[in-house]
């Protein structure tokens, strides 16, 4: 695999975390807190600052990331996504009749409603004072979505999802530089989208199967669980494997335009078995060990990921005024899956 | 700890200087002096506001405070404490820390998690059913009348029940026995009819009053179990339970939703979801108890019923099965229905209803 390639005589800046876990939960646990007393209301709040607190700890070159999202508005999308989305969604559960129209509603609704989001955290987003932009476009995602519910999305996917990415990383810009996305080729999108799928698909068949026919009595009791718990991880590290190539060729293939390149120090298989550990530990604390799980993941990738810029590009990243624009949509960002939010931009 | 004390007034360590319109950074230091603020950069560059004139970010850990000034120059400091004191000292809400006095106490933290868990449990067990309890009673008999007819024609249209194969006589017996259930229960609410169908071994309840039970089940029970599993279903609808299942989870669900980042709920409402089954059973088996009692009917019946057919599900072909949650299609909702409003066959302790229901 190609990554991409950085301009000659480039430094290597290093990508540092100083958040903490025990610090980190402290947060969590008020965010929580006061997100259930307000029935939901805080969660806003809790969604800003928790992303200014991965943001703030997350340090280029000696410079921390900001987010300046005013909870306001998250909680106003919020509200709107309520009564659009679940309120539809409600009304086409008790009458049926509703439901294509809800269907066409949603189709209508979401992918917009995805662009603005990417085009409010992108705003909201800073770097030594220099905010991000997103350059809106309305195309891609709503081929994606309408593919995606006809059952010819399955076909495209890799190339889809290749687009999407295309399409997400060339409108971003920092000031007035853009990014670019590296030619990317598709075979590691087909084999995380097509190939890992399939294989995960039969090994849970083969699974089932020997799980059904397995002994009953003394032994069979026992050997059940035990059963389920070896093969349980393989199948759910078959899943995050997919994703973490999935993630890996977003980051690898982010380039400048002055010539700046994202290196990934990682192997997917490695970062597959992080978030495998993590999703572990937080299923089985009850969702107790989240904090320390999410915190472990931003290291990991924080001390793994480099940045390789030409001589003084970080100094030099000059801004652009932009034009102001309403929240909504902010929250699709965050449920559409394809990307992690690893604390950075 | 912020301390209105502090004697400093100026920082001169760990400032930084942000231009309005690039990424250059320089050193700096911050002034503070009678609610007013100065930042000097190192080569030479000045701001002065008020402190009320300028945006100073909330503290979130241990990361450096932004001061932004009007004209879009931002300053980085890294020492929390001594912008805390200055916001005390010179005019500022204590606002900028308030949370961050929260999140910092490490007592205070795991009194919250042990309280919010409590909560959480309560609202779940018992908030979230008395809930949907209160909003099915509430919700129209038209608009239960229109589920339940949109379900039933769903339930034919998609072939999950089949015309009827039952004889004449069977027929009549059944819906003499019905007729006579309905009339001794005297439920004046609702209007209940019997549908017969050729499906699995199984009766279930639509809300709006209509009772569908398989051929089956009506060859396979006598007359008086037959009253009982009648005198079952018919409590589910006087209950509302399909109603109130329906409610629950979009309740479930919302909850999840407004709660953010709250991980594990999920498996806490599917768990839920099966107790709730568990509960509605019980109630419409104390339906039918009292049914029985009043008539004379042994009410070991329900029990024997149950064992009848439970017994006869499993000598059945898969493809006719008693158990539809084993299969996931689009009609959700139908599927949560069947599973509720069916005489499941599952538990032992459903026989011993002397013990659980109210003797009234």
């Amino acid at each position: 695999m190609e990554d991409a390639v950085a301009a000659p005589q480039s430094a290597v800046h290093r990508i540092e975390f100083r958040g903490g876990a025990v610090e980190y939960f402290k947060i969590w646990a008020v965010n929580v807190a006061l997100t259930v007393l307000t029935l939901g209301v805080f969660s806003a709040w809790a969604k800003v600052r928790t992303k200014r607190y991965f943001y703030a700890n997350t340090f280029l070159d000696g410079a921390n990331f900001e987010y300046h999202a005013r909870p306001l508005s998250i909680l106003v999308a919020r509200i709107f996504v309520i009564a659009v989305v679940i309120g539809g969604g409600y009304l086409a559960d008790i009458y049926l009749p509703f439901s294509p129209l809800y269907t066409l509603l949603l189709l209508l609704f979401v992918p917009w409603a995805l662009v603005r989001g990417l085009s409010f955290n992108a705003r909201n987003s800073s770097y030594r004072n220099v905010r991000f932009a997103f350059r809106r476009g309305y195309g891609m995602p709503y081929l994606l979505y309408v593919s995606m519910s006809f059952f010819i999305g399955v076909f495209l996917l890799p190339w889809l999802i290749r687009g999407y990415h295309s399409f997400k990383i060339g409108r971003h810009r920092i000031g007035v530089q853009s990014f670019v996305f590296n030619k990317a080729p598709i075979s590691p999108y087909i084999f995380a989208l097509w190939v890992l799928p399939f294989v995960f698909f039969l090994i849970v068949l083969a699974l089932s199967i020997t799980y059904i026919n397995f002994p009953s009595g003394f032994n069979g009791d026992y050997l059940q669980p035990l059963f389920m718990a070896v093969s349980l991880p393989l199948v759910l590290f078959i899943f995050f494997y997919g994703q973490a190539i999935l993630f890996s060729m977003f980051w690898r293939n982010i380039k400048t335009e002055n010539g700046a390149v994202i290196k990934c120090n990682f192997s997917e298989k490695q970062f597959a078995a992080v978030l495998l550990v993590n999703f572990i530990a937080t299923s089985l604390s009850f969702g107790l060990l989240y904090p320390w799980a999410k915190v472990r993941k931003t290291r990991f990738l924080a001390n793994r990921m480099q940045i390789i810029a030409p001589p003084n590009a970080l100094d030099e990243i000059f801004a652009r005024r932009g034009e102001d624009e309403g929240a909504l949509g902010e929250e699709f960002d965050a449920a559409e899956g394809f990307d992690f939010d690893a604390g950075l931009v | 700890m912020p301390d209105s004390s502090d004697s400093r007034t100026a920082l001169t360590e760990g400032v930084w200087w942000f231009d309005a319109n690039s990424s250059r950074r320089q050193r700096a230091s911050l002034h503070f002096a009678d609610g007013s603020i100065r930042a000097e950069n190192e080569t030479g560059g000045r701001r002065d506001a008020r402190l009320t004139e300028v945006e100073i970010s909330s503290r979130i850990g241990v990361t450096p405070r932004k001061i932004m000034f009007a004209d879009g120059v931002c300053i980085a400091a890294d020492d929390n404490d001594f912008i805390d004191a200055m916001i005390l000292k010179h005019g500022g809400g204590r606002k900028s820390f308030a949370l961050h006095r929260l999140e910092s106490k490490t007592a205070t933290v795991i009194m919250i998690v042990i309280g919010v868990g409590l909560f959480l449990s309560v609202l779940l067990f018992r908030g979230i059913p008395a809930a949907a309890e209160f909003g099915a009673e509430r919700v129209p008999r038209e608009h239960i009348e229109k589920i339940g007819g949109e379900v039933y024609m769903q339930l034919q249209q998609r072939k999950f029940i089949h015309a009827s194969k039952l004889s004449p006589a069977d027929t009549t017996r059944a819906q003499d026995i019905f007729a006579r259930v309905v009339a001794a229960l005297a439920q004046e609410e609702e209007d209940f009819r019997l549908h017969l169908h050729n499906f699995s071994i199984n009766a279930f309840a639509l809300p709006g009053g209509r009772v569908v039970v398989s051929d089956a089940l009506v060859e396979l029970l006598n007359d008086d179990e037959l009253a009982a599993v009648f005198a079952h279903e018919i409590g589910h609808i006087r209950y509302r339970h399909g109603v109130r299942n329906v409610l629950l989870s979009s309740a479930g669900g919302l909850l999840a939703v407004l709660s953010g980042d709250i991980s594990g709920i999920s498996l806490g409402t599917i768990l839920l979801n099966l107790g709730y089954s568990r509960d509605y059973e019980r109630e419409a088996d104390c339906f039918a108890y009292g049914y029985l009692r009043r008539n004379d009917i042994p009410v070991s019946l329900i029990g024997e019923a149950l064992e009848k057919m439970e017994n006869s599900a499993f000598s059945e072909e898969p493809e006719t099965s008693a158990h539809p949650e084993t299969d996931e299609d689009k009609d959700g909702i139908l599927r949560r229905m069947l599973i509720v409003l069916s005489s499941h066959p599952e538990t032992a302790e459903r026989k011993d209803l002397d013990a659980v229901c109210d003797v009234s």
